[in-house]
């Protein structure tokens, strides 16, 4: 059932950094907690390692900032914080996602009452 | 068990990467590395991992260098490369470059230095060679290319000529000169060429 792995692989696609970006949308966060969070998510279950590059996708693209701060344990980590675009994508995220989702709901049957 | 265990797991793990990592631009490459080890350093301390085994689960669940890198390259919106990039075109076009040319072509503005070093018989010459009267004492000016005729191109080799000779003079005379002053002052005899002593010529 290759299947059913691409069909989450190509749902999370496109999907995955706005989960990303809501998550540090009131707290700056360092990658290894932003990973934890997604791996309490069997939904979004993906091999960890693979949330990095995207952290750094969005980081290039501005839609993410990034500051080092000291770690009580280890070396420094990187935290990151929403920038202003990423806030606005994200808010344009979620007007489009919901009607995504109606429609999708809609022809699927997925609905519900 | 022992800690030496799991580092060296970590540090392979790591090696891996970085080779799977190689296409991409050396600033990304040292963010993910950098980021990747703080993850297993902060999950190795929370979750108390210690026995080899607890380690390899993390390292699952991180997901396999090539899995990494996969995402990595996408994310860059490059390909990964299928083998590590070559730098070099490799010997068959290294054969294929011209060697140093004695005549350019015509439409192309004559190198300083012409040719090969000149044959060892011309070394041989027993008379002092005189200084360089007779040509221009450097190299003329490089002939830009206008509508080349055949009488640039004669003016050309004319200036490559004369730049040969006295090139062959100047090369000549300092060998000379070295090989007179050595008995003197060894020490310099190498830098002779650059600035040979000037020949004192009886002036009329």
């Amino acid at each position: 059932m290759a299947d059913v792995a691409q069909l989450s692989t190509s749902l999370r696609r496109g999907t995955l950094e706005f989960c990303v970006l809501a998550m540090v949308e009131h707290e700056d966060r360092y990658g290894t907690e932003i990973v934890r969070r997604f791996g309490e998510e069997r939904n979004l279950a993906a091999s960890e390692g693979t949330i990095y590059p995207l952290l750094s996708r969005l980081r290039r693209v501005g839609w993410l900032d990034s500051k080092w701060s000291e770690s009580p344990t280890g070396p420094p980590r990187r935290y990151y914080a929403l920038t202003d675009t990423g806030r606005s994508a994200l808010e344009h995220f979620r007007s489009e996602w919901v009607s995504f989702r109606q429609t999708v709901d809609r022809l699927v049957g997925t609905g519900g009452a | 068990m022992s800690s030496n265990r799991t580092d060296q797991a970590v540090k392979e793990y790591l090696h891996e990467l970085e080779l799977r990592l190689t296409g991409l631009p050396v600033l990304q490459r040292r963010e993910l590395l950098a980021e990747i080890e703080a993850h297993i350093h902060d999950e190795r301390v929370a979750r108390g991992v210690a026995s080899e085994s607890d380690l390899l689960e993390l390292l699952e669940r991180l997901g396999s260098p090539e899995v990494v890198a996969a995402a990595a390259y996408e994310e860059a919106g490059l390909l990964a490369p299928r083998e590590p990039v070559l730098s070099y075109a490799g010997p068959a076009r290294a054969a294929a470059r011209p060697l140093p040319v004695v005549a350019p072509p015509p439409d192309s503005p004559p190198p300083a230095y012409a040719g090969p070093f000149p044959p060892a018989s011309d070394f041989g010459r027993s008379s002092y060679p005189p200084p360089p009267v007779a040509g221009p004492p450097f190299a003329p000016p490089p002939v830009r290319k206008q509508d080349g005729g055949a009488g640039l191109r004669v003016a050309v080799a004319v200036a490559i000529a004369a730049v040969v000779v006295v090139l062959l003079g100047c090369l000549a005379g300092g060998l000379m000169l070295t090989s007179r002053s050595a008995v003197d002052q060894a020490p310099s005899a190498v830098e002779a060429p650059a600035e040979p002593p000037a020949p004192q010529l009886p002036t009329e």
